[in-house]
């Protein structure tokens, strides 16, 4: 990487720091963002871009923690035995044929909108492991952490604005198998993390918005002390890599915190009040909302946390609690990005760890499945209104076009323009390929 | 390059007992290949050839000649040009025996044959002996076939040996399992990928020259001798593992090391040793790999090229055995080492490196550097304000080394032994992390119960062997034997193989379990030797505190055993590497034994290359815990030394942490100088490092004066003294700097690298923001005190980089003190400033 000035505040700085993320841009898959400064990986080989997509193209990815029941949502076999079937009532859709569950009245209407995968085969039945494999494309492997898409994206394509490419909002992602984690390509290339609630009356972000209700000029005025400092412990123009590395994440950090984009992207009250009623007022809805303003700002990948899924028990009431707030804001979403123009170039998917049981247990829940699921997929030139697969009469495995995690993650990695065989070689020198399985083609 | 610089390059070579003779030879070397690129321009007096003589035993034998100048003896053979490419072979008898381009003879026929090699006027020949080719016509599936399909790289981890295998062809990773290749190149697919009546025919020999369209590409050319060798097998009928192959028992690489500049030649021979006691050249099929290409490259055919400063490997892989050849590409012709004259044996060998790889190390470290350095590698915390007044104060000569007594508790003075509880807490936090000390998974008590063990090993320093003995010996109720915990963190005989190898050997076994371990000989058969010595160890709810209370007791049954996942034989317990072992009572016991006995070179050697990284910032092998023949040390001179030190003192930690701290290379400046800052390997200057995430949030406490309180432990209770790793889940400060949550037992889950996010959270965080504006911390305190401003910044730099102002920085502190809008707010910018600055932010 070439060097860029250092230690400062002034004008200079802040040119060389423009013009780092203007290499960083035209760059493109130079495989170096300002973050990755860190030098625990060997060098990036690229191989051929397979697909025609590019790197344009940003993602809003939705994960609702713990396993979201198909047969309650999107894949009701209202002939199934009472055992299977369950207390909710199925519904037509946009689509003539295609029945959803009551809890999805507005995801039905606007089926248009999207594309639904009903026979999305998990392999899996175990939460953290989910979270791993559905947002990596990778199972848990014992001597690698395979990165997250938005890691890789961060890896790939690196900064657009001066805020940080993957963002994560709400903490509901399992880390215990180092779920949406960076793994091999170093903690650099992690999710930036937002947990504060953006329906919350005072909403500000922790790190980002200045503490203590500080004033930019106080701000300044440290900054500049900062310098100072710095310039008399510099003892000459060489110094260690790493403090190298600290100035890159000071500068970029600085202009996060100044840039009057960053205050523009989070300030979510500037959003008409019927639009933001349109998402509904909920931590889920609010969130949903922000993701599009970040994408809108550059922030390339985004992922959308929602907890609360794990119905073991009293699993009707359960969804009936958490489904309304998912059910109003996900067409809001389809419907402001296309109004916004930024469908075309935004991919939206929801993802869940896994399927529940088609039989219902004793405590009147389900448990989890690990060979049937749904996967909602828009934008980004997935067609629209298409309904892939079916599952068997009691929703327990896929009937046709059976589809697995690697061919859902592919998919995602096609659309954000990141190379099919794209391989990395981590710390010990082993060459990594990132992701294996070919991409939905319905969805290409 | 000039004539004077290079008679400097050869008075560095004195150290290798070089005679004068040999000073013609060097020099030409050196401007050979610094001026006019690679030695295929030297003229040498005369030629030599490597093997003196060639047998080929067998229709498909071939061998790697190899071709160097001569020169008289005493010349240090890893320093000599290769000639092997620019030479010119011919064979007398083609009829017996041919030769390639690149000196590869190959058998084709009974008799005696002569080659003539020559380069520019010199010339000698070498003789080959042909035997066999008659009687072997056969290509063995083991022996000849595996190795070309592995050379050819169809089997490796991204290809065909790929989970699904590629277009539905499926082999095992580098051959490991014969039986399935074969099946899937001969059986498979009612046999479409071969056709014995018309071996071109093959779909196998399509793909592979990509006659037929191939997503792997041309691997193999058509008309080759591979291509040939796989032919004719398929035309012999294809015949299946004869289950009599003899195994490679060993590799040799010649030359095993290469000192030479950038731009270099080498060709490499490999021969491989097998159980029967043959050697037989295999470079033809050995597959090469460089380790870093960074400093060497090289070629399918083992033709290795240097490339840059630095030291490199090649690997060399074949028939399920592993070695390297080291290249070494000095960074400069010489290196002044004319201020490095510490008797420190450390210091010996760390100099001996420096001169062969042409480093010339940064100066020593200042008082203030060193303080601070030695306080957080030793005790992982900052001294306190007067701490450091007290040590810049003090005249003694040798104060360094008292000051690391002090630290160590190696004073023999109970009462300057002060920080001994300190030092228990920082590396029992770092043994629990590596342990993986959780309550998520132990319970409150179970987890208590460890700490406290872990605590008292680190405060009597328990020897090395002591503590491991008790660890995976231990028994009982988890509440009660902190030890026993470590049977319910991995609770099946294979996750404790793998942490036990891990931890204690530095060893990662996690390959071995589904294939053969592609860098190393470890095989499947010795992951579940090494498993079965776990495979009595169980445990059961306690009578008292069982189901409810969550106890339960660690037992020993008196049966229970391992198979092996392919051939599903019982596996007896065996070490890696070794004879099996068993202990009728305990075979836990038995495998302890094993592990600390002192010729157990894995034991030593894991702990030492540890703690060099802790203090020096960097192992020897790297990663750290990832010590195998294929990774071998940076300087392995430096590695014997330490590990016979380390045994000598009867595997005392603190004394090994002493002998390390004391040299004068841990003492260094971390200021690169233009000559070594590209080095990262050999400890030309500090490597610095961002202090950890516990140590960073204690350290700001000590600066501004203000505790952070954990959830029910007392108020006080530091970041180092944390026996869980539930705060790496909830304090967000120590999230967001990486405290390990204690999921892997990888050095690596504590990861080094700076983010963004971090930055962020110091520069503009509340956390930090709140303490330096605490109305009863550091600055608050000061100011109510009435202290003058010049005595506050002196106070401030004491508590944040432990040290006084210069004068230069006590000037512009006070004028940006009196430019602020008060004196409490501009000391509070003062104190947050130098909390964000680089000298505190790093041990350097």
């Amino acid at each position: 990487m070439e060097r860029v000035a250092s230690g400062g505040s002034t004008a200079g700085g802040s040119i060389a720091r423009r013009a780092f993320l203007a290499r960083g841009l035209a760059g493109g898959l130079s495989g170096l963002s300002g973050l990755s400064v860190a030098g625990a990986l060997g060098p990036t080989r690229l191989l051929a871009n397979t697909g025609h997509a590019t790197s344009d193209v940003s993602c809003i990815f939705i994960w609702t923690q713990g396993g979201t029941s198909h047969h309650d949502t999107f894949d009701p076999k209202p002939q199934a035995s009472d055992g299977i079937r369950g207390p909710l009532a199925a519904i037509s859709t946009a689509v003539p044929g295609v029945f959803f569950t009551e809890l999805c009245g507005r995801m039905a209407r606007e089926l248009g909108r999207y594309s639904l995968l009903r026979s999305w085969n998990p392999q899996n039945a175990g939460h953290g492991v989910a979270d791993h494999w559905c947002m990596s494309g990778r199972n848990v492997n014992p001597t690698l952490v395979y990165p997250c898409v938005g890691s890789v994206v961060s890896h790939q394509h690196g900064f657009k604005s001066a805020l940080p490419p993957f963002i994560q909002l709400g903490a509901h992602v399992d880390r215990t198998s180092n779920g949406g984690m960076p793994g091999v390509l170093g903690l650099a290339h992690g999710p930036f993390e937002i947990h504060a609630d953006a329906n919350a009356e005072k909403f500000s972000v922790r790190d980002i918005t200045p503490p203590l209700e500080m004033e930019m000029a106080r701000i300044d005025r440290r900054r500049a002390v900062l310098a100072r400092i710095d310039r008399l412990q510099r003892l000459a123009d060489r110094q260690p890599t790493a403090f190298d590395a600290l100035d890159e994440h000071y500068k970029t950090a600085f202009t996060m915190i100044t840039a009057p984009e960053t205050k523009r992207a989070f300030d979510i009250g500037t959003e008409p009040a019927a639009l933001r009623d349109d998402y509904g007022r909920t931590s889920f809805g609010q969130r949903l909302l922000l993701a599009r303003r970040l994408v809108q700002s550059g922030v390339r990948f985004v992922t959308v946390s929602d907890p609360g899924w794990d119905h073991h028990t009293d699993c009707f009431n359960g969804l009936k609690s958490r489904m309304p707030a998912i059910d109003q804001a996900i067409p809001a979403l389809l419907i402001d990005l296309e109004q916004q123009g930024l469908l075309d170039k935004t991919l939206v998917v929801w993802m869940t760890d896994f399927g529940r049981t088609p039989k219902i247990n004793p405590a009147i829940g389900r448990d989890h499945w690990a060979s049937a699921g749904f996967v909602v997929m828009a934008g980004a030139g997935v067609p629209a209104g298409l309904v892939l697969g079916e599952t068997d009469a009691d929703g327990g495995v896929p009937k046709t076009h059976e589809t697995f995690t690697e061919n859902v993650v592919a998919t995602i990695y096609h659309k954000l323009g990141l190379p099919l065989d794209l391989t990395v070689t981590a710390a010990d020198g082993r060459p990594i390929r990132l992701i294996e399985g070919e991409p939905v083609r319905e969805w290409i | 390059m000039d004539l004077s610089s290079g008679n400097r390059s050869v008075s560095s070579l004195g150290a290798f007992g070089t005679i004068a003779g040999l000073l013609a030879v060097a020099i030409v070397g050196w401007l050979s290949m610094a001026a006019w690129g690679p030695a295929a321009e030297v003229v040498p007096a005369g030629i030599a050839v490597h093997p003196l003589q060639v047998m080929l035993d067998g229709r498909f034998e071939r061998c790697q000649l190899l071709v160097r100048p001569t020169v008289p003896l005493g010349t240090a053979a890893e320093r000599l040009d290769d000639l092997t490419g620019a030479a010119r072979f011919a064979s007398t008898s083609p009829e017996v025996a041919t030769v390639s381009d690149t000196g590869v003879v190959s058998a084709v026929g009974d008799g005696v044959a002569r080659i003539d090699v020559s380069v520019g006027a010199a010339t000698t020949t070498v003789e080959v002996v042909v035997s066999g080719v008659v009687e072997s016509a056969r290509a063995d599936f083991e022996r000849d076939i595996l190795p070309v399909i592995t050379r050819a790289g169809c089997n490796a981890g991204a290809c065909h040996a790929s989970q699904y295998g590629k277009g539905g062809f499926v082999l095992s990773v580098m051959a490991f399992d014969p039986q399935l290749d074969f099946s899937a190149i001969a059986v498979a697919s009612r046999g479409r990928r071969i056709c014995p009546t018309n071996p071109d025919g093959s779909l196998l020999l399509g793909k592979a020259s990509n006659r037929i369209p191939h997503g792997g590409g041309p691997r193999l050319a058509a008309g080759s001798a591979d291509y040939a060798l796989l032919a004719s097998w398929i035309a012999a009928g294809a015949p299946g593992p004869s289950g009599s192959a003899v195994a490679v028992t060993g590799l040799e690489v010649e030359p095993a090391k290469r000192v030479a500049a950038a731009g270099a030649p080498q060709q490499i021979r490999v021969v491989a040793t097998y159980a029967d006691g043959r050697r037989r050249d295999v470079t033809s099929w050995t597959r090469f790999d460089a380790m870093d290409e960074g400093v060497v490259k090289v070629s399918p055919s083992g033709m290795a090229t240097t490339v840059a400063k630095g030291q490199g490997a090649v690997m060399a892989r074949f028939g399920g055995e592993a070695t390297i050849a080291t290249f070494v590409v000095p960074f400069a012709p010489d290196a002044d080492l004319s201020g490095w004259t510490s008797p420190h044996p450390l210091d010996g060998v760390a100099g001996e490196k420096f001169a062969e790889i042409g480093l010339t190390p940064s100066g020593l470290c200042d008082d203030a550097t060193f303080l601070r350095r030695a306080f957080l590698d030793a005790i992982g915390g900052l001294p306190t304000a007067d701490e450091a007044r007290a040590f810049h104060a003090s005249t003694a000569p040798d104060k360094r080394a008292r000051l690391v007594d002090e630290l160590l508790g190696l004073t023999g003075d109970p009462a300057r032994d002060r920080h001994v509880d300190r030092y228990a807490a920082w590396w029992s936090l770092k043994w629990a992390d590596l342990i993986r000390n959780n309550s998520a998974v132990l319970g409150e008590s179970g987890m208590w119960a460890l700490h406290n063990w872990l605590r008292e090993s680190f405060r009597t320093n328990k020897p090395f062997d002591r503590f491991v003995t008790e660890l995976i010996t231990a028994k009982g109720s988890i509440f009660a034997s902190g030890p026993a915990n470590y049977f319910r963190i991995a609770n099946n005989p294979s996750d404790l193989a793998e942490s036990t190898a891990q931890l204690f050997l530095g060893t990662r076994l996690q390959c071995a379990k589904c294939h053969h371990h592609p860098y190393e000989r470890l095989s499947q058969a010795d992951y579940y030797g090494f498993a079965a010595f776990f495979a009595r160890v169980a445990s059961k709810n306690s009578a008292e505190f069982g189901i409810f209370g969550g106890e339960t007791i660690v037992v020993v049954n008196p049966a229970g055993e391992v198979s092996h996942p392919r051939s599903g034989a019982v596996m007896k317990p065996t070490p890696l590497d070794g004879e099996p072992i068993e202990n009728g009572e305990d075979r836990r016991i038995a495998l302890a034994g094993w592990l600390t006995t002192p010729d157990n070179a894995w034991f030593a050697r894991n702990v030492v290359n540890r703690y060099v990284a802790y203090l020096l910032g960097r192992g020897l092998v790297e990663p750290i815990d990832d010590i195998r023949s294929t990774n071998p040390p940076s300087n392995p001179a430096m590695m014997d030394l330490l590990v016979a030190e380390f045994r000598g003192s009867g595997l005392d930690v603190r004394r090994l942490m002493r002998f390390i701290m004391t040299s004068r290379l841990y003492q260094l400046d971390s200021q690169p100088t233009a000559g070594n800052a590209a080095d990262e390997r050999f400890y030309s200057h500090y490597r610095v490092k961002r202090l950890g995430a516990e140590s960073l949030l204690d350290g700001i406490d000590e600066a501004t004066g203000v505790r952070t309180k954990y959830p029910s432990l007392p108020l006080g209770t530091r970041a180092i003294e944390l026996p869980d790793a539930a705060a790496a889940n909830t304090n967000p400060f120590l999230v967001t700097f990486g405290k390990p949550k204690r999921a892997s037992v990888c050095e690596c889950e504590r990861t080094p690298d700076e983010n963004l996010a971090q930055a962020l959270h110091t520069l503009n965080g509340d956390i930090v923001a709140t303490k330096v504006a605490d109305g009863s911390g550091r600055v608050a305190k000061l100011v109510a005190a009435g202290t003058p401003v010049a005595a506050c910044v002196e106070e401030l730099y004491l508590a944040t980089l432990s040290r006084p102002p210069t004068a230069l920085e006590a000037a512009d502190a006070a004028e940006i003190v009196a430019a602020s809008p008060s004196p409490t707010e501009g000391l509070q910018d003062l104190l947050w400033a130098l909390i964000n600055s680089k000298h505190f932010l790093f041990v350097r």
